[in-house]
């Protein structure tokens, strides 16, 4: 018996859900960083290459999530 | 403004990348032209062996590693 | 109230349709080329010409208040951009930096004016003119500076080990030769194309609401008030994107003058 149903597209709300997770974390490495250059603004020119590094295997994740939205789309 | 000395840094000091808000453009083209540039090329791979979708996957995979790396390579320590 | 005529500029949702106003020739007929977005570009290049030109009359060392002015918008250009992103030898990029920039800016200024209100960068071929401009720019510079060959070997293949390369190749090529031209000119366009939408949206829809039902007058000027903070706000939109581009520019040059280490 069908108690309920969703129509439309689910790759949407998979997207929707895959987003939270890096965008938590690129905001976490982004904080980071300003609160240490806060703290010692010398260090900024040190830790600016982890920034870059850390934000592109989160963004990578992000990135996933819409592509393959569209791969596995009906 | 027109009073002030110009900035006259000494040349060479910022060894690897350019500091300045072209970075965050650098890194995330490397990211999208790596997702798509393999990604197009699975799904060629895909079309020519009729695969049904794994090589577009894998491609995608591929693609999204290797800017990574090339991130962690050009603008990491 | 509900039995007012409409008191629609046009129509609401607003459609494609509005980002291509009616010719104003003043020969008649009808054609899609002068419009009010040409006459915009005019004005704003001629205003640009004609100030400098007046303003550098007779330049003297204790500058007069128009000279000031015009040499504070070049030294920002030239500092602030130039130097600062291209290093010592920026200065030759200097007045191409600043005229661009101006130029955008200029242009762009006219989507907050009321009665012209559409700003000719949501058309996407003037950003991409502009974006095919800096492009020719920046690889000429390169390959002019190092040569074809070695140009194109310090762009498209990264310090990695020879096994990766296979890997990173298409993606240096891409990412330098593809997509830098192509999201100069989208980054652009899109946001004027977003922010005149946008205010049309809540301009219009004050309209709409009132027209279909009278008790939602309140809505309306909500809706109109939030087009007066979208104006603001498209404002530094106007402005950002101008010093984006420009500074994106020029940090492509500086790309394609690095010596490689």
């Amino acid at each position: 018996m069908l108690l309920a149903e969703v129509h439309g597209s689910t790759a949407a709300i998979g997207y929707g859900l895959a987003a939270i997770g890096p965008g938590i974390g690129v905001g976490l490495v982004f904080s980071a960083y300003i609160q240490s250059t806060a703290r010692q603004p010398e260090s900024s020119r040190l830790t600016l290459p982890f920034v870059w590094i850390g934000f592109a295997v989160i963004e990578a994740l992000a990135l996933f999530g819409i592509a393959f939205g569209f791969i596995w789309a009906k | 403004m027109t009073g002030q000395e110009p900035l006259d840094k000494p040349d060479g000091d910022d060894g690897q990348a350019p500091l300045n808000s072209g970075l965050g453009m650098t890194a995330l083209s490397y990211l999208i032209a790596g997702i798509l540039v393999w990604g197009l090329i699975g799904w060629l791979v895909d079309r020519w062996l009729d695969a049904g979708g794994i090589a577009t996957g894998i491609g995608v995979v591929l693609g999204a590693a290797g800017g990574v790396y090339l991130i962690v390579r050009r603008l990491g320590a | 109230m509900n039995g007012q005529p409409s008191i629609l500029a046009a129509e609401f949702p607003p459609t494609i349709q509005e980002f291509f106003p009616p010719s104003i020739a003043p020969w008649g007929g009808d054609n899609p080329w002068f419009t009010r977005i040409t006459l915009m570009v005019w004005i704003a290049t001629a205003i640009i010409i004609v100030f400098f030109l007046v303003a550098y009359r007779n330049p003297q060392m204790v500058p007069t208040k128009r000279q000031w002015i015009a040499e504070s918008i070049y030294g920002f250009g030239r500092n602030s951009i130039a130097k600062e992103m291209i290093g010592a030898d920026g200065v030759r990029f200097a007045p191409y930096l600043t005229s661009l920039f101006l130029f955008i800016f200029g242009v762009n200024l006219f989507a907050i004016l009321p009665g012209f209100q559409i700003s000719p960068n949501s058309h996407f071929a003037f950003p991409a003119m502009l974006a095919t401009i800096s492009y020719v720019l920046f690889n000429y510079v390169g390959i002019r500076k190092h040569g074809l060959g070695k140009y194109l070997k310090m762009a498209m293949v990264p310090p990695a080990p020879w096994y990766i390369l296979p890997l990173l190749v298409p993606i240096e090529f891409a990412s330098t030769f593809l997509i830098r031209p192509f999201s100069l000119s989208v980054r652009l366009f899109a946001n004027m194309f977003a922010g005149h939408m946008l205010l049309l949206v809540f301009t219009l829809g004050g309209f709409a609401m009132i027209n279909a039902n009278g008790l939602l007058a309140p809505v309306s000027v909500l809706s109109w008030l939030f087009t007066i903070a979208l104006t603001f706000l498209e404002f530094m939109v106007i402005a950002l994107q101008a010093y984006v581009f420009t500074v994106l520019t020029a940090s492509y040059v500086q790309g394609a003058l690095a010596d490689e280490h």
